[in-house]
């Protein structure tokens, strides 16, 4: 990549099951108003583009993004809407950057889930044609992953469940998480039933927040900040839609994600080197799967990887030592805090849920139908 | 230091108001098609698609991921990007970016919308916000009724410089056989039409259409390699504005996203004679005043000059300046491939391939611009040469 | 083999019914409240450029100053002029009730009195040659036992010659 792009800031509101006295333009001005303070930069005079990441169906507003100009002081200025995960919102804010186009640009994204019906909105994203009529939802579709992936791999629901008891206790060590909760495998495995094997400890909880960060050239990086952090990979990739056409306990799009970013990051051996990991979990068994599309073990270990408790937040290699997603954290959003946690990793600035020493990280987002479209981020500290 | 990208192949469907037998990844797919023909290329050669359009048209999430099998990004790099009516110009720059970036060499944007799938004005009233505005705006039409009798009052267009506007479009789109609204309309037929909106009545509304455009992007290296006749894409501005447009000048100068566009588009590239430097200017024009308003706005004439313009005909295809050759959005109006046709018929201008509909200028650079939102702003200039 | 299009089309007609809790935020969440309370229509002040914000906004559009200072809300209107208007003649399906459009619906974009930014709503003239650009009109409000604290409390603007 010709030249770096450095992340000089990030910022997140806490995130709460819901937010009622919060129109989502006063998240989005939270977020704007901490990430521009924490960057030390004048959001009228220094910002030159924004990238806002929202979604028409989850807001209930075509063009989710009509607000943001009032919100981000961008009369007369570029800006511009992902509609999908967070995390393609700061890799286009990256191309803006390296494109030469903008040395400075603000990217930030909201959700407020509370708001309507998730299992409809999920709903409403699956083929018309045939498979929308038979009330698909995503947990159902986390569920028919979930029995693939055990019949294939042989991983097992104990397995899962250690994943939402690591996210889960991993949360009170986070002073954004929406719901920290001590745990045992067993009340994981009695909670609710949703769809088998997904029971209602294994799905991410309602959440409502928003996430904002700044990206800089390398240059008015270093100026603003003695710490920032370099986006030195990216990598996404999409899966078919249609289930028929997929094998779902491969994860083909997110081991093409990975490989290509880690190349461009010169990581050869993810393990050994990296030093943290913030990855998508919506459900309890993604965090497994995603585990070795990122090539943090071999094929059908993800199971065994959590027994051996290497991702714990103690561990050899801790992934999602924030509490991921199962911590309650709004779809859309969700890429973007993970690099934003990875920021702060590398920054020095995780508090309480910090991995000492972390100099390089990955973060992942992933979106759509179990999984179906993924983007990876490597993740290096600057400075000192 | 960017990248320099050019538009190597160029695909659209045809645009009709209703395409039964077409699904909306068929339509898609229709488009990608006619693309990679054009380039000579074949889908495996695509590093990425990327595909815009708007949920609420038709009722699809995440419908870039839904229909990807047919769009070809299943197995591929893309994400979706949509700003409303300029959804199009913000493919062609989702793609530049790519390019420009240097993370890839060759990329495929597709812009596509399906109105018979669903129902348009209900959907665009949903940009309001629902605590306060929502129940005060019917669909575009609203919204650019408000701009029309404000631009009557303070510049003179009188409602028959709108008439010549969509009889002169009538005109072009009878020649570009991939219009939707091919009729050719008289002033006096336009005048008679059924009133929708003060001033806009049926005819100076755009229709709703169905279609999908696919451009496929290249950068220098792989342009010159593979490309006879690339298409520049030398310079894009994007203007956002705060939520009600600033249309109106009140307490201050009139400053919109137009302006600001074309200030700074033409500064930037040194345009000081834009009728003389560009030689054919694809508006996105959704109602019969854009092209007399908007020319003005985008700092092409001067103020109040744009419906003298028409009255001279010197906007018409064989005129001194061609706006909107193809018929342009008071022709064919797929909202989500509005923009992205613009670009489109821009760069076939450019390369002399528009067939009938093409201009008699020789078209060394062109503008194409995209509209929507909260009177947003997208400009794009493209080049011959690139310098 | 293709088959020739068959006379009748499988249709999948439906309509899409999403449930919806948006939030109104603190600073029109105060306006609602002003307007219930009171039946007064309040703006807030930029305290950098002093623009009047009705509908009132938490920050300024143009320098981001925040303008949540309740000392600076100032009431305007009721009276204003129309800067620019548009009157549906066609009926269109409305996206928060389902139900159809009842015309022929007037809507003038109002400059209220003492305000320096726009407001949107319903003219109560629906003869197209009685609305004129910069005619004035005033805010009919609802009585007091009939407000609910939302947009219709004010019921629509009347013309007034002045």
């Amino acid at each position: 990549m010709a030249g770096r792009v450095g992340i000089v800031a990030a910022s997140a509101t806490k995130f709460e099951a819901a937010k009622p006295y919060e129109h989502l333009m006063d998240l989005v001005i939270e977020v704007t108003d901490k990430v521009v303070e924490a960057a030390g930069i004048n959001l009228k005079d220094d910002v030159e583009a924004v990238i806002s990441c929202s979604q028409d169906f989850w807001d209930g507003r075509t063009i989710s993004s009509m607000p943001i100009p009032d919100a981000v002081c961008s009369h007369l200025k570029d800006e511009s809407k992902v509609a999908g995960d967070g995390a393609y919102a700061v890799l286009y804010g990256a191309m803006h950057i390296l494109s030469g186009d903008n040395k400075l640009v603000l990217v930030v994204s909201h959700c407020e889930e509370s708001i309507t019906d998730g299992t409809m909105i999920d709903n409403w994203s699956i083929d018309h044609i045939y498979h929308r009529w038979l009330g698909l939802d995503y947990t159902m579709g986390a569920a028919m992953q979930a029995r693939r992936y055990m019949d294939k791999y042989k991983v097992t629901p104990e397995q899962f469940a250690k994943v939402v008891v690591k996210n889960k206790g991993n949360a009170r060590k986070n002073k954004y998480a929406q719901e920290a909760m001590d745990l045992t495998v067993d009340q994981v495995l009695k909670s609710k039933m949703l769809a088998d094997p997904i029971t209602a400890l294994q799905k991410k909880p309602v959440s409502d927040g928003a996430c904002a960060m700044i990206l800089a050239s390398e240059e008015v990086a270093k100026k603003l900040t003695p710490n920032p952090v370099w986006i030195t990979g990216v990598g996404n990739f999409y899966e078919h839609h249609n289930l028929g056409d997929r094998d779902l306990a491969e994860c083909d799009a997110l081991i093409k994600s990975a490989k290509r970013a880690y190349k461009m990051a010169g990581i050869s051996n993810p393990v050994k080197d990296l030093d943290v990991v913030e990855l998508s979990e919506y459900y309890a068994p993604e965090e497994l799967l995603w585990t070795e599309g990122l090539g943090l073990c071999g094929r059908g270990e993800g199971g065994k990887l959590i027994d051996s408790g290497k991702t714990q937040l103690k561990g050899e290699l801790p992934v999602n030592p924030s509490g991921g997603l199962l911590s309650g954290i709004p779809v859309t959003v969700a890429g973007m805090t993970r690099v934003a946690e990875a920021v702060w990793q590398l920054q020095g600035k995780a508090g309480e849920h910090q991995v000492q020493g972390a100099r390089r990280a990955v973060a992942h987002g992933c979106g759509g139908l179990c999984g179906q479209m993924h983007c990876v981020l490597v993740l290096e500290k600057g400075g000192k | 230091m960017a990248n320099r990208v050019a538009i190597v192949g160029i695909g659209q469907t045809t645009h009709s108001g209703r395409r039964p037998y077409v699904n909306d990844g068929e339509l898609i797919y229709d488009a990608v098609t006619k693309a990679l023909a054009d380039a000579d290329l074949s889908i495996n050669d695509m590093e990425s698609v990327m595909s815009g359009n708007m949920d609420f048209f038709e009722g699809h999430h995440l419908n870039d991921a839904m229909l990807n099998l047919y769009s070809g990004a299943a197995g591929r790099p893309g994400f979706k990007m949509n700003t409303g009516g300029t959804v199009g110009t913000m493919m062609a720059i989702q793609g530049w970016y790519h390019v420009a970036s240097g993370l890839y060499d060759l990329v495929m944007v597709i812009g596509w919308e399906k109105h018979d799938e669903g129902l348009v004005t209900p959907a665009i009233s949903t940009i309001t916000d629902p605590a306060v505005d929502r129940h005060f705006l019917v669909g575009a039409i609203g919204g650019l009724a408000t701009v029309s009798v404000a631009y009557m009052q303070r510049s003179g267009c009188k409602l028959e410089h709108a008439a010549m506007v969509r009889a002169n479009a009538s005109q072009a789109a009878a020649r570009n056989p991939n219009a939707h609204m091919r009729e050719i309309y008289t002033v006096e037929d336009v005048m008679n039409a059924r009133m929708v909106m003060y001033p806009l009545n049926l005819l100076m509304c755009c229709p709703t259409s169905l279609g999908a455009t696919a451009m496929i992007l290249a950068s220098e290296s792989k342009a010159k390699k593979i490309c006879k006749k690339p298409v520049w894409m030398k310079d894009h501005v994007t203007v956002h504005v705060e939520y009600g447009g600033a249309q109106f000048g009140i307490g201050e100068k009139r400053w919109t996203s137009h302006m600001e566009a074309g200030a700074k588009l033409f500064k930037r590239n040194h345009i000081t004679k834009p009728m003389v430097e560009t030689q054919v200017f694809e508006m996105y024009d959704p109602f019969a005043f854009a092209i007399p308003m908007w020319l003005e706005d985008f700092l092409v004439c001067e103020p109040n000059e744009g419906w003298k313009l028409i009255e001279k005909g010197a906007l018409k295809l064989e005129g001194e300046y061609p706006v909107s050759p193809s018929g342009g959005v008071l022709c064919t109006n797929s909202i989500g491939d509005s923009a992205i046709l613009r670009v489109a018929e821009a760069a076939l201008q450019v390369r002399s391939d528009a067939g009938e509909h093409q201009v008699t200028r020789d078209v060394k650079q062109a503008l194409a611009s995209g509209f929507g939102g909260s009177y947003w702003s997208d400009l794009l200039l493209l080049s011959k040469t690139m310098d | 083999m293709k088959q020739k299009p068959q006379e009748e089309l499988i249709y999948i007609n439906k309509t899409v019914k999403i449930p919806y809790k948006w939030r109104t935020g603190e600073v029109w969440g105060e306006f609602f409240r002003e307007l219930k309370e009171n039946g007064i229509i309040y703006a807030n002040q930029c305290p950098k450029c002093g623009r009047q914000f009705c509908l009132p906004k938490s920050v300024c559009t143009r320098d981001h100053t925040v303008c949540t200072d309740s000392s600076k809300w100032i009431p305007v209107g009721p009276k204003g002029t129309v800067v620019s208007y548009f009157m549906a003649e066609q009926s269109f399906l409305l996206p928060t009730t389902g139900e159809m459009l009842k015309i022929p619906f007037a809507v003038g974009i109002i400059l209220l009195d003492g305000a320096t930014v726009i407001l949107q709503h319903q003219l109560e003239e629906t003869d197209e040659k009685k609305i004129k650009l910069f005619m004035r009109v005033e805010a009919v409000i609802k009585p007091k036992a009939e407000r609910k604290g939302n947009i219709f409390d004010i019921v629509h603007f009347k013309t007034i010659t002045e």
